[in-house]
């Protein structure tokens, strides 16, 4: 999910018919350069090193979404596929959950978020939270800084709480559901879900994180 | 995305490149990969996928096994390096089962290891894409239903790619965005003009 607002100017992106490295290509219609859709970053034309924002999505189940946006619009067009459901990732190493901190890149398997759904990391002096939820194969990436605090997170009884407080948290949208923290929201950073060999070719540096069993 | 037995080419599409994309059907799968080792005794094959993946699968007692040249097709001649299709049904058991193997005999070949660990260190490279079509049309102005008139458009299990701008959210059935007249719906959103894709 891009912003496509560059420079004060709104483009409309459409299929190249180029791949790159089997990477889709898009062309913007408005100068016709050529943007690597993995990187989000023109890579030919007039706006060449230009960078798309990374708007914050999620890839949830239509259930899940649902559940927690009641008030939803969705796209209505015909289908073109039906594999992609909440069976997609039969094989999690093959998929990464990728994302920049301070810089630099890196990603996780849905492997390793799958046997370690609750990973506190900091990379780049930055507190994260990477969260897996495993009903509906929804991944997030929060920051655990609230305030002055930094949180550290676990899960007890079922429920994800923070150790600082006790206070229980919504796994899929960051938001305090009861406890001293109630109401407050970790800020949501922006990630994407990608096959792990292609994210790995367009970001050579990047340092995949692996969280370990049973140590949230 | 998707279509890949079609177009394999074509398939590529979002973040993720194609030919992974379309699960199998339920259990059988089929990859290629470079031997690593294999143990005629305990019939465990190692190998590495042309992804740069270990992966150790159990070869059947009923193995169909074929090589591409005119040596004997027996498993003895199978070497390190050598690259072959492994068909193989996750089991119940501790590894994949592999009924069925195919070795296409590259003579002095050490395998994908070094080279793609490699290719991973060496980056995208240069810009050089493939042209495989003509730029497609843009998806603007696209139609959208509210939750409550959904009927079977979507279904609960279904993946969607969802957004949220000021309270306002906007999912987009990951079903609907594959295949190369799809891929991307320009839109705007309280304001915020964005590019849906994944």
């Amino acid at each position: 999910m891009y912003g496509s607002k560059i420079a004060g100017r709104r483009l409309t992106f459409v299929v190249s018919g180029q791949l790159w490295n089997g990477s889709l290509v898009m062309m913007d219609q408005e100068t016709k350069s050529l943007w690597s859709h993995i990187l989000g970053k023109c890579v030919k034309g007039d706006l060449k090193g230009e960078t798309l924002p990374v708007l914050d999505s999620d890839v949830t189940t239509w259930k899940a979404w649902l559940h927690e946006h009641p008030e939803t619009e969705v796209l209505n067009l015909r289908r073109t596929s039906k594999n992609y459901s909440a069976e997609f990732y039969q094989r999690p190493e093959r998929f990464a959950y990728g994302f920049t901190a301070g810089g630099k890149n890196f990603h996780v398997t849905f492997a390793n978020l799958r046997e370690t759904p609750v990973q506190n990391v900091t990379l780049e002096r930055e507190s994260l939270l990477l969260i897996y939820d495993p009903d509906s194969t929804g991944a997030g990436l929060f920051s655990r800084r609230l305030g002055e605090r930094v949180l550290t997170f676990t899960v007890k009884d079922g429920l994800l709480r923070d150790r600082e407080t006790g206070s229980s948290w919504s796994r899929t949208k960051g938001v305090a559901i009861a406890g001293l923290l109630k109401g407050e929201q970790l800020e949501h950073e922006p990630a994407i879900i990608t096959f792990t060999h292609k994210w790995t070719l367009f970001h050579p540096d990047s340092s995949e994180v692996k969280g370990e069993l049973g140590k949230p | 995305m998707n279509i890949p037995r079609l177009l394999p080419a074509l398939i590529l599409g979002s973040a993720l490149a194609v030919s992974a994309a379309a699960p199998a059907e339920k259990g059988s799968r089929s990859v290629f990969g470079y031997v690593i080792s294999r143990d005629l005794r305990t019939r465990i094959l190692t190998f590495r996928t042309e992804a740069g993946k270990e992966m150790k699968v159990r070869l059947a007692k009923d193995l169909k096994f074929r090589r591409l040249d005119n040596r004997p097709n027996k498993l003895e001649t199978l070497e390190k390096g050598h690259k072959v299709r492994v068909n193989y049904e996750l089991s119940d058991g501790d590894l994949p089962v592999v009924r069925n193997l195919l070795a296409r005999i590259v003579p002095g070949s050490a395998g994908p290891k070094a080279r793609s660990a490699k290719r991973s260190r060496r980056g995208p490279g240069e810009f050089k894409p493939r042209v495989l079509m003509k730029p497609r049309r843009a998806i603007v102005d696209a139609d959208y239903l509210k939750a409550s008139e959904v009927t079977d458009q979507v279904t609960d299990k279904e993946l969607v790619l969802g957004m949220e701008i000021n309270g306002k959210a906007r999912a987009y059935p990951i079903n609907m965005l594959t295949g190369p007249s799809r891929e991307i719906v320009n839109e705007v959103l309280d304001g915020t003009p964005y590019a849906a894709t994944w």
